[in-house]
């Protein structure tokens, strides 16, 4: 049988770790759910997208995709598109350094064309087609 | 501190217990609030029924020179017309190469009039053997021995998620 005073104090701790809980999980929600990881998602999707329309089409098109992704890392590559997060990954010399454990992915199928480019914290990101092939430019 | 006077709380937390299903709930909540953040996160994200296999990939096979539409000697593109030579398994590795896309493809040439000509199925590299989710019949134009005719593209569609 344990004193009052230690149960006293298992108790305000039990209660201050609720406490903490408590207001943790709507935060770790939140961020799940409006944060960062729904733009890496959304953005991919997009991507891949924009990229399979543009495959599509026989004539020279030009798409400016100004959605701010300064604080991500976009890699376009093995007909997919990779998101990380710029807090965990970095590029050096073109190659990725780091990991992200909860990079996000989407497939695209390229036409006859194998695109291979990482754009760095992008502001806005130019994808363009001409006769040269799908050029895909971000602005910071 | 009356509030903590009372001694069958204090018996209840100083049993495990008591910490058994304190850890269970909490880990309860847990699993709730994550799967309604991942529902949201799929909300947001979720691509239309429809936009990715019906819209946006299958136009390449008769928009694309690089697939089937038909490109003449001026390096002119025409949208919307097969040229049947091309309408071959040989340019589908180059149409839509391999990658780790959600949908496959068959797809069957058709002119019905003024005489009837068939031509495929042809499969993209992911298509299994069985039944397909979805059929799209498009209308193209097909050149055919140098003469355009009015036929149908028949897509059939798996997702293959």
């Amino acid at each position: 049988m344990k004193k009052r005073g230690q149960l006293v104090f298992i108790t305000i701790i039990v209660l201050v770790v609720a406490l903490l809980v408590g207001l943790l999980y709507p935060k770790i929600a939140k961020t799940l759910a409006t944060g960062d990881m729904a733009l890496k998602i959304a953005a991919t999707r997009d991507m891949a997208l924009i990229i399979d329309a543009i495959y599509s089409s026989p004539y020279d098109i030009e798409i400016d995709y100004d959605y701010d992704l300064s604080k991500l890392i976009v890699d376009i590559s093995q007909s997919s598109v990779k998101i990380y997060d710029a807090s965990l990954v970095s590029v050096d010399n073109g190659i990725i350094q780091g990991s992200d454990p909860n990079f996000a992915k989407y497939s695209f199928v390229p036409v006859d064309d194998n695109p291979n480019i990482i754009l760095d914290r992008p502001k806005r990101i130019l994808f363009s087609k001409t006769d040269d092939g799908l050029n895909i430019i971000g602005i910071r | 501190m009356k509030i903590f006077n009372f001694k069958k709380a204090q018996g209840v937390i100083s049993n495990w217990p008591f910490w058994i299903m304190f850890g269970i709930a909490v880990a309860v909540v847990a699993l709730i609030l994550v799967n309604i953040a991942n529902v949201n996160i799929a909300d947001v994200s979720t691509v239309p029924e429809g936009l990715e296999d019906e819209i946006v990939l299958i136009s390449r096979f008769y928009n694309s020179e690089d697939c089937f539409a038909y490109e003449d000697e001026m390096e002119r593109v025409h949208m919307g017309v097969i040229d049947s030579s091309k309408f071959e398994e040989n340019n589908m590795e180059k149409c839509f190469p391999r990658s780790s896309v959600n949908y496959a493809f068959s797809l069957s040439l058709e002119i019905t009039q003024p005489h009837t000509f068939n031509k495929g199925p042809i499969k993209t590299f992911n298509w299994e053997k069985g039944f397909a989710e979805k059929e799209i019949i498009e209308d193209v134009f097909v050149l055919h021995d140098d003469t355009k005719y009015q036929g149908e593209l028949i897509i059939k569609i798996k997702n293959v998620q």
